[in-house]
């Protein structure tokens, strides 16, 4: 008896010594380096670990004073802003057409979809040719109509699975009591489609923000650089330092770590096209 | 009802005019640049002659790819490489964390939390984060190493892995055809790191919407975990195994950040992609550039046509 105990007590130990190892593999690095960049660039070059010290402003001094992370913070709002409100205005009523009236049947739907295999890469060289040919390089525009081209089929796709789940009888209601089809989208589908609306918006957001090739590529210049680039810049093939890459990458993901705890009911509907539900 | 239906019937262009903006823009953000680079693609571009007339060169761009470019042979493999390290394990964690953490224990919440943020995070802040981890000098990983008097790894370096170089014979040729060295191994722990929660996250919520009938059933005739995990829900996930692969193919072609913040260029772990940008901005050639774009895009279109008819072939 005691022995069945006891096994059954161990198989719990080695269970939990898993769940640490877990919680260590995937939470330590993001936190011991948020903590490192409070750290002075002594301690962090240290060859000791260094857990207890008296923290310091003083990467976050430097990259708002020497490196203009103001404005670049500005720009990156700037574009994920843009990029979202597009996105969400367009997608919102071709979603709707697409969900009410099933408007191109499958071929449409299949269509979307493909836009979203081929690699962002494989189209850097024709935006970068027509944006040079435009004058456009180096301008937040660019950056936003890029964007706006990466995310549009994920807002389409996205919202349509929302606006599915809204009985069509709802509609039809407003319909009898004559209310024009404006009426109907603004007053019934879009408060009923809220959560979608707003799932669609901060996922546009956060891959907005995190998008870095396009926009080393397109605007790499100090007015409209945005934060993935300005922290790249950090890291050289000589050196890197340390303390901006920690200050700089902190300011990045703490917002999108924020913004996941809200969408994290629907991260698997939004990361899958609605493959898997 | 009749005016209902008047209305809606009444609204029959309604329907193109709403989806129009989103369908014009998607042919000119998504469509037109892909026809676009087929054509730059047929002609010598570079800063040279940008604004001048470009010189017609027909095929010869994707000529010289393919039989001049050393480099574009080996960033294909590569590409096919990161594929082949990254995915299986990928998936193959991802399925055991959702089985392990199915059950209720204290701090799931927790857990489940932590493993959402790799998920959105930031892909080149991540990859900072472990350059930053397995730097020689300075890094954690070392340092941590050396405190407890361990020999610190060479984890960013381009030399094969001690355990495939040790082989005789077939060692040296191991590390250069299928590329296991340090390097690589650590663009794909990276990879790893950042996407396992994300095949844990879909696996899960597959599991959570299985019928739980057929598992009391099972267990009330005595079928042990492994039993029950192995004839039952490997079987009925088996759809979502196959989609989950499917959409890490296509991220995993996507690569391009992680890499580029470890190693640059480097030709070790220069993927197709990284290839793609090196040609365009550090030589300049725009031509031979767009001409990869193609190729990449038809890569894609076959590889993504091969495992659609794989996964459709072994979930019928």
């Amino acid at each position: 008896m005691t022995n069945h105990r006891l096994i059954k007590q161990s198989k719990q130990a080695v269970f939990y010594l898993f769940i640490v190892v877990l919680i260590v593999l995937w939470a330590f690095p993001v936190l011991w380096v948020i903590v490192s960049s409070f750290k002075l660039d002594r301690l962090i070059i240290s060859q000791e670990l260094v857990f207890l010290f008296k923290p310091t402003l003083e990467h976050y001094q430097r990259i708002f004073t020497t490196h203009n992370f103001g404005r670049f913070l500005v720009n990156s709002l700037i574009v994920a802003t843009g990029t979202t409100a597009v996105v969400l205005i367009t997608a919102f009523l071709a979603s709707y057409s697409l969900s009410r009236y099933r408007t191109g049947g499958n071929f449409a739907i299949v269509g979307i979809m493909v836009t979203r295999i081929a690699p962002p890469a494989a189209v850097l060289m024709p935006f970068f040719i027509l944006f040079k040919s435009f004058h456009l390089i180096n301008t937040l525009t660019a950056l936003i109509v890029v964007n706006i081209s990466l995310n549009l089929s994920f807002g389409l796709l996205m919202l349509k699975s929302f606006i599915d789940e809204i009985p069509v009888s709802i509609e039809e209601a407003a319909q009898i009591e004559g209310a024009s089809w404006l009426q109907t989208l603004a007053m019934i589908i879009f408060p009923l489609a809220r959560s979608g609306i707003v799932t669609t918006s901060i996922f546009t957001f956060i891959f907005t923000w995190n998008e870095y090739l396009f926009a080393m590529v397109l605007a790499s210049s100090n007015k409209v650089k945005t934060l993935p680039v300005a922290a790249g810049d950090f890291v050289t093939a000589y050196a890197v330092e340390w303390g901006p890459v920690f200050s700089s990458g902190t300011l990045i993901l703490v917002p999108v770590l924020v913004l996941t705890l809200f969408v994290q009911r629907y991260i698997v509907k939004g990361l899958t096209f609605g493959a898997v539900k | 009802m009749a005016t209902g239906y008047q209305t809606l019937h009444a609204q029959k262009r309604l329907k193109y005019v709403l989806i129009s903006p989103a369908f014009v823009i998607l042919f000119l953000t998504a469509v037109m640049p892909i026809l676009y680079m087929l054509y730059t693609s047929l002609f010598r571009l570079d800063p040279v002659v940008f604004n001048k007339k470009w010189p017609f060169l027909g095929l010869n761009n994707y000529l010289y790819l393919i039989t001049k470019d050393p480099m574009f042979w080996s960033s294909m493999l590569r590409t096919v490489e990161f594929l082949v390290y990254t995915i299986a394990p990928q998936l193959l964690t991802g399925l055991f964390l959702a089985a392990i953490l199915y059950r209720d224990f204290k701090g799931k919440r927790l857990v489940q939390t932590i493993l959402l943020f790799p998920i959105l995070a930031t892909p080149i802040i991540i990859a900072m984060i472990w350059k930053y981890f397995f730097d020689f000098d300075t890094g954690f990983l070392n340092v941590f190493l050396r405190s407890i008097h361990a020999t610190p790894q060479p984890w960013l370096s381009t030399r094969g892995l001690p355990l495939f170089a040790g082989i005789p014979f077939l060692g040296p040729w191991m590390v250069r055809y299928l590329n296991l060295t340090y390097a690589f191994r650590t663009i794909a722990f990276v990879n790893f790191w950042q996407w396992t929660p994300f095949c844990f996250l879909i696996f899960y919520s597959g599991m959570t919407s299985l019928p739980v009938q057929i598992y009391e059933a099972a267990r009330i005739d005595g079928a042990s975990g492994w039993q029950i995990f192995r004839r039952l829900t490997l079987p009925l996930l088996s759809r979502i195994i196959w989609a989950v692969a499917f959409i890490r193919v296509i991220d995993c072609l996507k690569v391009y950040a992680q890499i580029w913040v470890l190693f640059g260029n480097a030709e070790s772990t220069r993927v197709i992609n990284i290839h793609l940008y090196t040609l365009g901005f550090t030589t300049s050639d725009y031509g031979k550039s767009s001409a990869l774009g193609v190729i990449i895009i038809v890569f894609i279109t076959v590889i993504v046509a091969f495992s659609m008819r794989l996964g459709g072939r072994s979930s019928d």
